[in-house]
Formats: structure tokens, sequence, C-alpha cells
């Protein structure tokens, strides 16, 4: 019984090892450390197995035996506690669990006794096989058998309702465990001496095999493609096993002997040939068996890969590419969370680094270091993998900066940084957490999101450019909108002064006019003999004053008048009148200058009686006003002759004068502001005058619609003549209407 | 109609003194207040009169506030007023037609002997005379 002691003794090692193996690496993980506890009680039940098996004598084979009844105590409750961690229905079961709880310490103190194992005794080619107690009977079908049982069901039903990877993580549990308890199952026949070989115990081997190469290869169930090449394995071992077990049957029946070295070297050449020859057939026929198992209901993770790719590259926006990444990362890998650091340029300072999808984030955390270091040395950054490199390389430990970058990452529960430069000098980082699992990343995983970075690189690149080109837009027409509402407040403000020009304009043409107005009275009133008698001459000097101070007041009222034309801030009161009344009321007004000048005026009777413009009268009298008193001052000798007509749309006003007349090149100048003909200076230099009368004049006709002109012959005189818009009537209006429909 | 009581409000004494003898000459013996204030005083004691001539730039209290305060005194009747004055703002003195001033003469405009002719003018305009 050499084999079952054997057998045991690899159980014992393997199962040993992977509670150290997964206490050592993390005692916090709650699923982590219960596994543990299953291998410890599968250790303590496979070291007394192989114990009881060498036993020699009887106390031995019985102490032995009740270890090991401990053991299977153990096997049964922890495996509940790891199953119903697995499926997270701890507290939905914990009434279940704590009636484990109470039969494990029960049975556990009644190993010591018969109750549990009554004796051991010879039990067909077993030298010792223990006997159950009272209490055995109870702990087996109850315990053992029903608590492990109730774990599997919890697993299947778990299996039901899931999906995607979940489902094949649940898939491999319940496969490796059970190969493991329907193998431990076989060692109980013989207690009741029912001839069944514990044959099963190889097969408890399969179990610890695949938790040990599931994490030790693979990092423990979270990738699909490792389940699949794990489950090829197990079935292989399964294969040589069974062969093995063959072997030693047909051995035994055609020697009829035992097993010896012998048979082992024979097994083993047989062994090996049948792995020579079949192997590559075996894996393809396993592949294909393994594949359908596993595959065909989920989908693969390639698939996800291919799809992940094609999403990434057809990405537009951040959220969205955001999205895809996590989905992936979540789905096959399972990471706590997932973030992109980004830094608008090479210089990389803790303004220009953003975030996308880092939530219950550190504030603590030194981004730009990270990047700063991700940016200098553009690879794959794993902690778990630095970790290891430490502890090879002790230079590494002294490295400062490592250091930091570890302690950073750390504290934003980073496990992966992953490089993703641009082009253009920019630098973005992915930055991973850990696996919820609590595992490390494995090749698999790095590789796939290393393929997937260069897709991700350019399609981020892209998307960048047109966030940036969306926040320029946005900027400029910030920008914009700052620059509008300067310049409104600048309007504003314009508006203000030009208020203030105009009042101080009105203030100063009211102060300047007050004394004036006094100059002008007593001048007056001296000159009409109001102030007593006075002589010619003194009558001709004040008289002069008094003519000055006229021109004084003229050229207030003048540039008061251009400066609102200028400004455009003339108003006119449009109305219709009588052009004709107005002519002959300033002609009456002029009269005395006229006179004066002892020359004529003459009003050419019009053909018609009606003469009503549309034009501000006020204005227009001005304008008359202004061309009949220069007409007048002009003309020494002859007269002036106003004269009417009418077109279509216009009366037309011409104030003829036997002047002096305009030199040719003086005409086009006449209606500039403050321009005087060298000959009214030279002739006439009492005229006065301001030299703007004829520039408001025209301005003022402009302003009401009118043209005005001149024709002149130097010492023949000159035709001033204008013309202002007709009234519009409603017949003729009705006319223009009928004629334009 | 012929004016009897004519109130000139005048801040410059000259002018005042101008339009004074004149109107005196004319066999018209005026009121006078060298500013609004004094104007609405002596309107608010009862004073009747026939016209007032309105100067507007004024110390204490402007023509335009002078009608203002007319307007809102019920005590005080209605007045004809016409302004006399060098402001060439049309902006206040529109507001004044619209407080009820009759008319405008711009003093540098005229010779004395002209003031009672522009008024009668004015008040002729307005079917006032």
């Amino acid at each position: 019984m050499f084999a079952y002691a054997f057998i045991s003794l690899i159980n014992f090692f393997i199962a040993l090892s992977i509670s150290v193996f997964l206490l050592l690496k993390n005692i916090k993980h709650d699923l982590q450390r219960r596994l543990a506890y299953t291998n410890i009680a599968i250790a303590v039940w496979s070291f007394s197995y192989w114990q009881w098996q060498i036993s020699h004598h009887y106390s031995d084979a019985l102490f032995w035996t009740r270890i090991l009844t401990i053991g299977s105590v153990f096997i049964a409750s922890t495996f509940l506690l790891w199953t119903l961690t697995f499926v997270n229905e701890i507290k939905r079961f914990r009434f279940i669990l704590v009636l484990c709880y109470i039969t494990t310490a029960l049975f556990t103190i009644f190993s010591a006794t018969p109750l549990m194992v009554e004796t051991v005794e010879k039990t067909f080619s077993f030298p010792f096989w223990p006997k159950p107690g009272l209490l055995y009977n109870i702990f087996l079908p109850i315990h053992f058998i029903g608590f492990m049982l109730f774990g599997f069901i919890r697993l299947w039903s778990n299996l039901l309702h899931s999906t995607g990877t979940d489902r094949q993580r649940l898939l491999i549990v319940i496969v490796g465990m059970g190969v493991g308890f329907l193998g431990g199952l076989t060692n109980f026949p013989l207690w009741y001496n029912v001839p069944i070989y514990p044959w099963g115990n190889f097969f408890i081997i399969i179990y610890p095999i695949t938790l040990l190469y599931a994490i030790v290869r693979y990092r423990f169930l979270d990738i699909r493609v490792a389940l699949h090449t794990v489950t090829i394995k197990i079935l292989k071992i399964t294969i040589l096993l069974l062969l093995f077990i063959i072997f030693v049957f047909l051995y035994s029946s055609i020697f009829k002997q035992e097993i010896y070295f012998t048979g082992y070297l024979l097994f083993a050449l047989l062994a090996a040939t049948v792995i020579t020859f079949t192997d590559e057939l075996i894996d393809s026929v396993l592949q294909r068996l393994s594949g359908k198992i596993f595959f065909e209901k989920g989908i693969s993770t390639f698939d996800i890969y291919r799809k992940t790719t094609e999403l990434v590259a057809t990405s537009f926006s951040l959220d969205r590419i955001y999205a895809v990444i996590n989905d992936f990362v979540q789905t096959v890998m399972q990471t706590s969370y997932v973030t992109f650091l980004f830094s608008d340029t090479k210089k990389i300072n803790h303004s220009s680094v953003t975030m996308k999808g880092f939530q219950n984030f550190d504030s603590t955390v030194n981004l730009d270091l990270l990047l700063q270091y991700i940016n200098q040395k553009p690879s794959f950054f794993i902690l778990e993998e630095v970790k290891r490199r430490q502890f090879l390389e002790k230079t590494l430990v002294k490295d400062n900066m490592l250091k930091l970058i570890m302690q950073e990452m750390e504290k934003m529960q980073a496990e992966v940084l992953i490089p993703l430069p641009e082009k253009n000098g920019s630098f973005n980082v992915l930055v991973l957490g850990k696996k919820n699992s609590g595992n490390a990343y494995n090749i698999q995983d790095i590789n796939m999101l290393d393929s997937l970075r260069f897709q991700l690189t350019t399609t981020l690149e892209n998307i960048l450019l047109y966030e940036k080109e969306k926040q320029f837009s946005s900027r400029l027409k910030g920008e914009v909108e700052k620059a509008t509402s300067k310049l409104r407040s600048a309007y504003e403000q314009l508006k203000t002064i030009d208020k203030m020009k105009d009042y101080i304009i009105d203030i100063s043409s009211h102060e300047l006019r007050t004394p004036a107005t006094i100059i002008k009275s007593y001048l007056w009133l001296v000159l009409n003999g109001k102030k007593g008698r006075i002589t010619k001459i003194q009558s001709s000097a004040l008289d002069r004053a008094y003519q000055a101070n006229e021109r004084l007041i003229q050229l207030i009222s003048d540039m008061l008048d251009v400066s609102k034309i200028e400004a455009k801030r003339l108003e006119l009161n449009i109305a219709s009148f009588d052009i004709f009344d107005l002519i002959q009321k300033v002609a009456e007004d002029l009269q005395f200058k006229v006179k004066e000048e002892k020359i004529f005026l003459k009003i050419e009777k019009p053909h018609n009686t009606d003469y009503q413009i549309s034009a501000d009268r006020e204005k227009t009298e001005e304008v008359f006003t202004n061309l009949l008193t220069n007409a007048i001052k002009y003309t020494k000798q002859g007269g002036v002759t106003v004269s009417i007509e009418e077109d279509k749309f216009y009366i037309i006003v011409h104030v003829k004068d036997t002047g002096v007349g305009i030199q040719p090149e003086d005409l086009p100048k006449l209606f500039t502001k403050f321009y005087r003909t060298e000959q009214a200076l030279v002739e006439i230099p009492t005229a006065g005058g301001t030299g703007l009368g004829l520039f408001i004049t025209k301005s003022l006709i402009q302003m009401m619609g009118g043209t005005i002109w001149v024709e002149s012959k130097v010492n023949e005189g000159s035709v001033f003549s204008f013309k202002l818009p007709k009234k519009i009537d409603t017949n003729s209006k009705k006319e223009v209407l009928g004629e334009n429909a | 109609m012929k004016l009897k009581n004519i109130l000139i409000v005048e801040d410059e004494p000259y002018i005042l003194d101008i339009y004074q003898e004149l109107l005196t000459s004319e066999g018209i013996a005026p009121l006078l207040a060298k500013n609004g204030q004094e104007a609405y005083e002596l309107l608010a004691r009862g004073k009747k009169v026939d016209l007032i001539l309105l100067d507007i730039m004024m110390p204490r209290l402007s023509g335009i506030e002078l009608l203002r305060k007319i307007k809102k005194n019920s005590k005080i009747a209605p007045q004809k007023v016409i302004l006399l004055t060098n402001l060439p703002d049309r902006e206040i003195i529109d507001q004044c037609y619209e407080l009820g001033a009759l008319g405008m003469i711009m003093k540098s405009d005229i010779n004395p002997d002209q003031l009672i002719e522009k008024i009668n003018e004015i008040l002729e305009k307005k079917g006032l005379m």
C-alpha cells in the first residue's frame, strides 16, 4: 500500500505549499486566506494519512486515523466557509455556517474518543483501517458530505445565474473541487467493509494541482485562456493517472503480486511512450473538448479584445473611450478602477495634469511625479513586477525616485501605469487599479494592454486634439464676448463724453453770447440815441464795434451749428410750408440792408401761388437768409434777383446777384469749412463773414434732402441755386404708387 | 391784449438793466427777479403777472426748474412764459416747451427794440393776442 502513502505525502506537500503561499501573498484577502485554511486542513489530513499508512503498530495507526478525522472535520467546514465567501453568501447562510462551526467543535473534541474512530483493524489488503464509532455515523453524512455538498450546491446555483467570466471561474472551482471531493469520498467504503479501494486519493491531487497551477502560472482564475490551459493539463494528468491505475490493476492480476520496482519501471516506460506518441493528438482532442465546455457559452477574451480595439478606433469622445477601456479592463481583468492622466505639455507641472475617471481620489497623490517618471521611462510600470525586481536587484531598493513612485501608487491603489505618449509631445498615462481578486496582472493581461495601447494612443491623440480645439473655440468665444463688452462699455463712455462735449459747447456758447448780447444791446442803445446824443464820428465808430460784435455772435452760432452737424446731432423738424412765403419774409427783413447798399432786390413773381416744400422751416430760413445776405453784401452795383421754379420733385430757388463774382479756382472750395475767397477778403474786407456760412448752408440743404450749386463769372455776378423736396401730397403719392403698381 | 405786468427773470444785471430800461420807455413797468427762486417766491405770494420773460441758466433755481415748480404748485395759476435765453440746447428748450413755455427768443439775435416785436410775434402765433 506504498502508493497510497506516497500520494498522501505528495498531497501534503502541495497543500502545505499552497497554504503557505496564499498566506504570505495576501493574508488580508478573505478569499485567499480562507482558501489557505482549507489547504491547511487538507495538509493535516494528508500528513495523517501518510503517517497512518506507514504505521506498523496498532496504537500509531489509531492515533493518526484520529488526527486524520480531525482533518476531515476541518476540510468540510473550511470548504464551506470558502465557498460561501467565494459566492458572497456568508450573510445569507450565517445560520448554516454557525451550525457547521458547532459540529466542527463537537466532532473535533470527540475525535479523541472511540465515538468517532472506534478502532483500527485489518481490512482487505490494508493492515490497519479505521472503523466508525457511533458519532462517525452522524459525522459522515451530515458534516462531511452534508456541508461539502451544500457548498457545491451553492457554487452550482451561482453558476446557473452567472454569466461571462464569473461563470467560467465558478466552473473551474466546481470541477477542481468536485474531482477532489469525489476522490476523497473513496476513502469511506472501507470503513464499512465495502470492498472499494481509496483509488480516489490519486484524484485528490488534481484539486491542489489545479489551484497551484492557476496561482503560480496564471494568478488564479481570472483569465479564461488560463482556464482552458489548466483544464487541459488536468485532463492530461487524469489520463496518466487512469493509465497508472489500470496498469497497477492489470499488473496485480497478471503477476499476482504487488507492484514493485520493476512494475514502476515498466509503467514509466509505458507512460513515456504514450506521452511521446500521443501528446499532440491528446492535446488537440482535449483542447477541442475543453474549448466546447468553457468557451462556447461565454464570449472569448479574444473576442472582447477585438471588439474593444474596434470600439477604441471609432471612439470620438473622451467619455466614450473611457467607457470602452473601463468595460474592457473590468470584464477581462476585474480591475478595481481605471483612469486616464493627461498632460498638455512635455514639461509637466501640477496645473497641466488633468484626470478622467478617478473617483475617491486621494488629493495628496503627486500626479505630476507619476507623469514625469513615466515620461522619462515610457514603458509599462507594474508595481508587483517592480517589487519582484527590487527583491532580486538590491540597487533598486536604494532608488529613491522609484520608492516615491511606489508610495504614490500605493496611495492611489494603483497597480499598473501604461504610457500613452502623443506625437506632439503631450503625455498621457493609463492607470489601472489593483485587481479585485488581490492578484497581480499576468503576462497575458500586459500583452493585451500593450497591443491595445497603440490604437488607444492614436485615438486619444485625436480626441484630445479635438477637445483642445473645442476648448480653444469656446475660449475664443469668451474672449470675443469680453472684447465686445469692453467695446460696449467704451462706446457707452464715449457716448457720455460726447454728451458732455455737447453740453460744454452749449454752455460755452451761452457764456459767449451773454457778454456779446450786453455789448450789442448797449451799443444799440447808444447808437439809437437812448443814452444821449452822439456825434456822427462817434456813431460811425460805435457802428463798427456793433458790426464786429454781430460777426462774433454769428461766429458763435455758426460754430455751434458746425459742431452739431459734424456730430450728426443736428435735429431737424421737418414740416410742410410755403417757401415763397419764407422768401418774402426774409426779403422784407433784409430790406434795410438793401437800402443801405443802395442796390435793388427783386423777387420774381412765380407762376403758381403754392410752393409747398417738406423741410425744417427754421433751417430753410437760415439757409436763404445766408444766401441773400451774401448776395447783398457782395453786390455794390445793380442788385439781387430771387426767382423760383419747380420740377417734378423739387422746388428750386435761384439767388442771382450782379456782384463781384467768384474766381473759377475758388468755386470747388466754396462750400468747405472756413474757406473764404481772396477776392472777398481783398475787395470787401469789412464784409465780415465767418467762412462757415456756406458750409452750414450746404450741410443743412443736404440734410433736408436737397442740393446747392453755384454759377459765377468774375465781375458779372453769381447765381446760387438750391432745391428742396416738394411736399408729398396725397394725390401725387397715389400717382406714384399707381405708377409703381 | 395789452401787457401790463411783465416779470423778467434774469441773473445777468446788465441785461436786466437793458430790458428794464427798454420796457419802461414803452410804458411797461416790469417786475424783476434775479433768479428762479426769487420769481417763484413772488408767484407763490400770489403776485399776478401777464407774462414771464424767463432766462434758463440761472443760479439757485434755473428756468426749467422754476417751470417745474410752478406746474407742481397748484396754488400758482398757469403762467404765460417766453424763454429769453442764450442757451442753444434744443433738448432743454424742448423740455421747457413741454412744461408750458410759449416760445423762445435768443437774446444775442435781437436788438433791444425788437424784444416787444418778438414777444408779440410769439403771442400772435399762439393765438394769445
